[in-house]
């Protein structure tokens, strides 16, 4: 079968390109645990495209880490140079609501990070479970003051959503996942044919590649805000297109009526226009604020 | 690897089980959409045959029919006469309404997704598996990351409860394109694009095709309304007309 063929056959079944199968294959291939010297592998906690987490024991400090580990296949500078990131912005903040970074591999045979361990689970989690309005308030405070930090060095976290947004047991909320974070002005991602964002917290202006701005984190926070109050976030099309084409035009469902007071604030970060968005998380902090 | 390409082969989707997080759908569900269209399938020539499908350990596949003539986006590339368009849209029109029956809407019509065969009969292809996949946004590079809504039904833009009609208008915007050459509705950004879909009125065909106007604002009425019922009514409006 020629090239040409195959690529045809591959768009008769929707994927992009015959990479995009490979590329699951080398997902599904991680599944043994990987020897890491100085941490004791104990089990997989998480699998993306790109990487692999597992809970594994710090030998040398003691306690738990999560070992995020760079999938095989994934081996290019561009991927290593994304996963460098995803170490270096946090290790430059140091504030409890991102997440904390102990130590990073790039050359060994499994490409590591090792982070905090977050026993709380995600907010996608609690979500389900149920959040009252007063606890969805005091999140959404957290998170901004995260925001309110990554902003302040410069950086946009282009992937704000509840999966990314994890809990100590004490009931902290941390911001986490770097992977996709741009340098605010940034046009293309790090890496190339990255997945770019998740269409239902995606800002307008995000899915068409703009350049990343703080803005656009603040509307993915105003989704996962949403969400919080609601149980379902505002626009849940079945397609990334129909979901786009909502956050592009659709008009944010009004909250019900015992949530009214949270209304203008939603609206303040789910405009579609960025320029009319609250530009940032210390922007988001300073609503926040007023609220309580 | 092997058994990768032999599947490309026959024009397969393969879902990998290590992909389902992001998909967000276990795979036996997918099987179990794929069942449904298959059944569809079987009774009706309009479709994509699907021969086999499997969920194995590493893999849920579907052997689908591969065509080896591409699709109507290809065949847009050289001019296509009111009837050879006629054909295509009363064979599209057919495989809708086998689809609706069994209660489908495919909601991403475009002419990627119609199928050419050696005897020029179409077929509609890419359902429900095809569009969990698409939510996984990929850079292609081009900066257009999650495609242009080009077909896309103005219920669809605005959010609105969506049912059978919004297919209808996506092979509207076909048709014109057919017949035209050019797509009805073209703009700078997505913004500008939904706008039209929801206000800008349908543009005149070429004064050789003005017998086929009605039918293409019909089909692409913005108004739910006044547009066909269903891909039947349509059937038949067709064969009213002689066409």
């Amino acid at each position: 079968m020629t090239p040409a063929a195959a690529a045809s056959s591959a768009r008769v079944t929707g994927f992009q390109s015959r990479t995009a199968v490979r590329r699951m294959g080398s997902a599904l291939r991680s599944r043994e645990l990987p020897t890491i010297p100085d941490y004791d592998v104990q089990r997989r906690v998480g699998q993306g495209r790109m990487s692999t987490a597992w809970l594994a024991r710090d030998l040398r400090r003691g306690g738990d880490v999560v070992l995020k580990v760079l999938n095989a296949g994934h081996a290019g500078d561009a991927a290593r140079d994304a996963f460098a990131q995803e170490f270096a912005i946090p290790l430059s903040i140091n504030n409890k609501h991102v997440i904390r970074v102990f130590d990073q591999c790039s050359t060994r045979a499994h490409p590591y990070i090792a982070m905090e361990y977050l026993d709380g689970g995600d907010l996608a989690g609690w979500i389900r479970r149920g959040i009252t309005a007063s606890d969805a308030v005091s999140l959404l405070g957290q998170a901004a003051m995260a925001l309110a930090q990554v902003h302040e060095q410069g950086v946009v976290h282009c992937d704000v959503k509840p999966a990314n947004l994890l809990l100590r047991s004490c009931g902290e909320l941390v911001l986490a996942d770097f992977g996709l974070a741009r340098r605010a002005g940034a046009t293309v991602p790090a890496v190339r044919g990255a997945v770019f964002g998740t269409p239902c917290y995606a800002a307008p202006e995000q899915t068409r590649g703009d350049r990343a701005n703080f803005a656009a984190d603040v509307y993915s926070l105003g989704v996962v805000f949403y969400e919080m109050l609601r149980g379902i976030p505002p626009f849940t099309g079945p397609s990334a297109l129909e979901l786009q084409c909502q956050h592009v035009m659709a008009a944010v469902p009004r909250l019900p009526l015992e949530f009214a007071r949270f209304q203008p604030l939603v609206d303040a970060m789910l405009e579609k226009d960025a320029h009319r968005r609250l530009p940032n998380g210390a922007a988001v902090l300073d609503h926040v604020g007023c609220l309580a | 690897m092997k058994k990768l390409v032999y599947l490309f082969v026959v024009g397969v989707v393969i879902i990998s089980a290590g992909c389902k997080k992001n998909l967000d759908v276990p795979p036996t569900n997918i099987i179990n959409d794929a069942d449904i269209f298959s059944n569809v399938a079987g009774i009706d020539g309009y479709m994509a045959r699907i021969y086999s499908q499997d969920f194995s350990v590493g893999h849920a596949y579907i052997a689908m029919e591969y065509f080896p003539c591409g699709d109507l986006r290809a065949r847009l590339q050289t001019p296509i006469d009111a009837a050879t368009t006629v054909a295509y849209l009363k064979q599209a029109a057919a495989g809708l309404a086998a689809i609706h029956a069994v209660g489908i809407v495919h909601r991403d019509l475009k002419p990627e997704n119609l199928m050419l065969r050696r005897d020029d009969s179409l077929a509609l292809a890419d359902f429900g598996v095809a569009k969990q996949v698409s939510m996984l946004i990929t850079d292609t590079g081009d900066g257009d990351i999650v495609g242009t809504p080009y077909y896309i039904s103005p219920e669809q833009a605005l959010g609105h409860a969506v049912d059978a009609r919004c297919d209808i208008y996506s092979l509207g915007v076909m048709v014109y394109e057919m017949l035209a050459g050019r797509k009805p509705y073209r703009a700078r950004s997505v913004r500008e694009l939904l706008n039209m879909h929801v206000h800008a009125p349908v543009p005149r065909l070429p004064p050789a095709h003005a017998h086929l106007q009605t039918v293409v604002l019909q089909m692409m009425a913005k108004k739910l309304e006044r547009r066909y019922p269903s891909a039947q009514a349509l059937l038949d409006d067709l064969e009213a007309r002689g066409l």
